[in-house]
């Protein structure tokens, strides 16, 4: 019967023996159940091979570049966006340490680097940290990977108390 | 597998230099297949998102090492592949120490018929490999889902073409066991052998 619906005995052959299924032969088999169980008669687990011809239902989710960085870090970068746009330009923080050993900035660059680039080099991102006239401070700059977000400047300084 | 044409090695090589626009060009038309043999190993969207996104992570951080000449798909599905064997075996190990997972929501009525009885198809699929040890149900998969042939997984997996054929031929005869015993709708008819 298979001819009726346009899938022939050989082309049923040919899919039992491996071959892919169009689309509309894989909806042509599904739908009509002689077709099925002559498939299934040749090799029953070809039936799976018209899984494989059909679209994802529900569709597959969105591709998302594992080049971007990761959600975690971009929150991180709008907050920190958020956080000069309200106060200034500038922010220099420094958390006590214990008496013997100096404080710890809140914010360390490689704790929020995205993602290595191929080889593990560097991505542009963030810029590279510098040291400004205190021998304690570091400037961070973070750029956001896409064009149009805030450029955030942070000078991160051991030697000042708050 | 589709050859590596000349437009893919331009993207390999600027991608490989760090250019994302370039990485995305080259893996956004295969996203659809790596989800698709991610969720059709491990068997549930979510753990298949996870080893999709892994995936395409490893293949950005490692492309630099992809040389001219080399098969582009058949290392994408590999990466793919082994860490959704992972992924199963994780699932698994977890599954014997938790409740059971929710079955497979079932077929919805008032949709076509093709979509119900392919829906019905992706529970059987599940139920009928659920059983299998993961490289052999990676294999089933690659090779009756997606169409891939035995000497093209074995490259991937690094197995020996026998290999692949014995799993080949347990996965079939224990499908078609299930199949026949709990699915009997979806064989059709009795009558329809040739």
């Amino acid at each position: 019967m298979s001819a009726a619906h346009g899938v022939s005995p050989a082309r049923l052959d040919a899919i039992a023996a491996g071959a892919v299924p169009s689309p509309e032969e894989a909806r042509a088999i599904l739908a009509d159940p002689a077709s099925r169980a002559a498939l299934a008669a040749r090799d029953a687990s070809a039936l799976f091979a018209l899984l494989g011809a059909l679209p994802l239902d529900p569709p597959a989710p969105a591709y998302v570049s594992p080049a971007a960085p990761p959600k975690r870090v971009r929150a991180l970068l709008a907050a920190a966006a958020a956080l000069v746009a309200a106060a200034g330009l500038l922010v220099a923080v420094r958390v006590p340490g214990p008496p013997a050993s100096p404080g710890a900035p809140l914010l360390r660059a490689e704790a929020i680097l995205p993602p290595a680039g191929p080889g593990g080099a560097a991505t542009s991102w963030p810029a590279p940290v510098e040291r400004v006239g205190s021998p304690t401070a570091e400037v961070v700059t973070l750029v956001p990977p896409s064009e149009g977000g805030a450029v955030v400047t942070m000078i991160v300084d051991e030697g000042v108390e708050l | 597998m589709p050859p590596v044409t000349d437009h893919d090695h331009r993207l390999i090589a600027r991608a490989a230099a760090g250019d994302r626009a370039a990485f995305d060009a080259l893996v956004r038309p295969r996203w659809e297949r790596i989800f698709r043999i991610a969720l059709r190993i491990v068997g549930e969207r979510e753990d298949a998102q996870d080893v999709a996104q892994r995936a395409c992570l490893r293949l950005w951080q490692t492309l630099d090492r992809f040389r001219p000449g080399e098969d582009l798909d058949g290392w994408i599905y590999r990466m793919v592949t082994n860490l959704a064997i992972d992924a199963l075996r994780r699932r698994r190990a977890r599954r014997e120490e938790a409740v059971p997972a929710a079955p497979r929501p079932a077929p919805v009525a008032g949709q076509p018929e093709h979509r119900l009885l392919a829906a019905e198809l992706e529970r059987a699929l599940e139920e009928a490999t659920a059983d299998l040890p993961p490289r052999q149900k990676a294999v089933f998969v690659l090779a009756r889902v997606e169409g891939l042939a035995p000497t093209e997984i074995a490259r991937m997996l690094d197995l020996a073409p026998s290999t692949v054929r014995n799993h080949l031929l347990q996965a079939r005869a224990h499908v078609a066991r299930v199949l026949e015993r709990r699915f009997p709708g979806l064989i059709g008819p009795r009558g329809g052998r040739p």
